[in-house]
């Protein structure tokens, strides 16, 4: 019991140091929600276009803008994971880390949670602007939304340790992560719907990100039932513990990480 | 406090740790000492849990520290060669982080935090970034993180490089009162005036072997003499060309010469050389140091694993 506890306090004393260092230099984190929001104001009209061509005569256009941008750039605060691994090797504090009483996975807990906090809140803010400034109507309830959203963070979170394990350069998983978001975004539908690509539609059902943009057009469009939404939440689930196993057999605290562009 | 036996270490073909032993006390202070290469920074990074070891043994305050790195590590602090700190937090977020997960309470962190920075000057740093401090001022938040929790054994690899002299003076009185208080201390270093002015005992680390380990006045007892340096105008005369070692230029006219008696060997010296004398130019008199025990014991080594080879061969 007295360990479990020991084990908490280090975790949240990491968390603590990592929100610490992201208020510290907040840039990426305003990056991360400001930039999603400018993209949404740009596309919004061409998305409503599309939807009332395609039928949806009372679409505001954020149906489709929101939950595309909302997937494309959560799936993008896998670079926000990657600085938390990479600076420490940069600053000498990765083998002062490791010569201290703290397990391999406290120091991976500690780091995942605030990234967490910080999708959760990037998504929030999203869907406040849609919800709020476009008027999006849900068929569907906010918890639904929410249990998307967390199962998307979840999957993110779990792509994210993947690339921290097998990368060697912050340079590596920026570009990995940045390039990866759009192409799988674009994939995945973030940009136009769908049913317009209907050679890239069965490729985009190996990517989290369809997934994801598939439980928010549900929520949106289709249904209220939370049953609706079990499927592609599970494989958002699937996805991110898949990531976090890949994770664990690549992950080496003695692998040399470049955390300097 | 620290018990190392028969540590062994390669990468590869290269045996860098060759069967290490070393045993320091509680409230011992040890300098380790060897040239670049010999192994400190692998031993240190062993003990530390940052690398394995391939046999031997190390316990830490009794914990096997190769077994139990974890549980070991809280009796352990470690001041790396590298200055490791969150440089966009302030000294006191490092401080206060490094504490909590070595296990201190809030209130036992605070007091701790506040008479370290007193000790080692910092007191008016902590509410700063460490972005924005000097080299000297980073270097001792540097070592106060280690010592934070008064870790039984303390590891400091050589800590002072690239401080200035007012860094490395509180470093050293810091790290005299740190072993005074009962912990062990070892202290790797290039500089060995650090080494008298901590009163420390001394190993050398020879290619992967502590191949002496005693006080610092036993060791310049039996492997430092005083010598005479005589500078000649023109080539050392003949008959002093007996004690040009074979690393000396035969061309030189400078020669190093033990001696015992420092006066009287020296009058007798010059009484040799004769009409030699009228082109003696300089003469200088080296007292016994721990450079010169070092460099004796060195060389010796060398030699010595220079015919090691030759010695199999014959066999």
């Amino acid at each position: 019991m007295q360990s479990l506890v020991d084990s908490i306090v280090r975790i949240h004393a990491l968390s603590l140091l990592e929100l610490r260092r992201l208020r510290a230099t907040p840039g990426q984190c305003y990056v991360l929600i400001v930039l999603p929001l400018m993209m949404v104001f740009a596309i919004t009209p061409m998305t409503l276009a599309v939807l009332r061509l395609q039928g949806f005569s009372n679409a505001t256009g954020a149906e489709q803008s929101i939950p595309g941008m909302a997937v494309l750039f959560s799936f993008m605060s896998t670079v926000l994971l990657g600085n938390s691994f990479f600076k420490e090797h940069d600053w000498h504090t990765w083998d002062r880390l490791r010569s201290s009483p703290i397990f391999a996975i406290e120091i991976v807990l500690g780091k995942c949670l605030p990234v967490l906090g910080v999708s959760l809140l990037q998504l929030a803010v999203i869907w406040s602007v849609g919800l709020g400034f476009y008027k999006l109507k849900l068929h569907g309830t906010l918890l639904a939304i929410a249990i998307v959203t967390i199962c998307l963070s979840w999957a993110t979170l779990g792509l994210g340790m993947v690339l921290v394990s097998l990368c060697r350069t912050i340079d590596q998983l920026g570009i990995i992560a940045n390039m990866g978001s759009l192409i799988l975004g674009g994939l995945s539908g973030a940009f136009t719907p769908l049913n317009l690509h209907t050679t890239l539609g069965s490729l985009a059902q190996f990517s989290p990100l369809y997934w994801a943009l598939h439980a928010y057009h549900i929520v949106i469009f289709d249904s209220s039932d939370l049953a609706d939404i079990a499927l592609p939440c599970s494989l958002l689930i699937a996805f991110g513990f898949v990531g976090f196993i890949i994770a664990a057999s690549k992950f080496r605290v003695t692998d040399v990480k470049i955390g300097r562009s | 406090m620290l018990k190392i036996q028969q540590l062994r270490k390669s990468y590869g073909q290269q045996d860098v740790l060759r069967g290490v032993d070393l045993n320091v006390d509680a409230g011992e202070i040890v300098a380790l000492i060897g040239i670049n290469g010999a192994g400190k920074s692998t031993l240190a990074s062993i003990v530390a849990g940052l690398c394995r070891a391939d046999e031997g043994r190390a316990t830490i305050c009794g914990i096997d520290a190769l077994h139990r790195p974890h549980a070991a590590r809280r009796h352990f602090g470690l001041v790396a060669q590298e200055i490791g700190l969150y440089p966009t937090l302030t000294g006191r977020n490092n401080l206060d982080f490094f504490g909590r997960i070595a296990g201190m309470s809030s209130r036992s962190l605070r007091q701790r935090i506040d008479e370290l920075a007193e000790s080692l000057q910092l007191t008016e740093l902590l509410e700063k970034r460490v972005e924005t401090l000097s080299g000297g001022q980073r270097r001792r938040l540097h070592t106060a993180i280690a010592m934070l929790h008064r870790p039984g054994l303390l590891w400091l690899d050589e800590p002072t490089v690239g401080a200035d002299i007012q860094s490395r003076q509180q470093l050293l009185c810091e790290v005299r009162r740190f072993a005074t208080e009962g912990s062990a201390v070892v202290y790797a270093t290039h500089y060995f005036p650090e080494v008298e002015m901590l009163g420390a005992s001394v190993a050398i680390l020879h290619r992967g072997e502590i191949v002496v380990r005693g006080s610092m006045e036993a060791i310049l007892s039996h492997h430092a003499s005083p010598s005479v340096e005589l500078e000649f105008e023109g080539n050392v005369p003949e008959n002093l060309r007996r004690f040009i070692t074979q690393k000396t230029n035969k061309e030189t006219t400078r020669i190093a010469i033990p001696i015992c008696r420092p006066t009287a060997d020296l009058a007798q010296i010059i009484g040799n050389l004769g009409e030699e004398a009228s082109r003696l130019r300089g003469v200088e008199l080296h007292h016994p140091s721990l450079e010169s025990a070092f460099l004796s014991i060195t060389e010796r080594q060398q030699s010595a694993d220079m015919e090691e080879p030759l010695g199999a061969v014959a066999c």
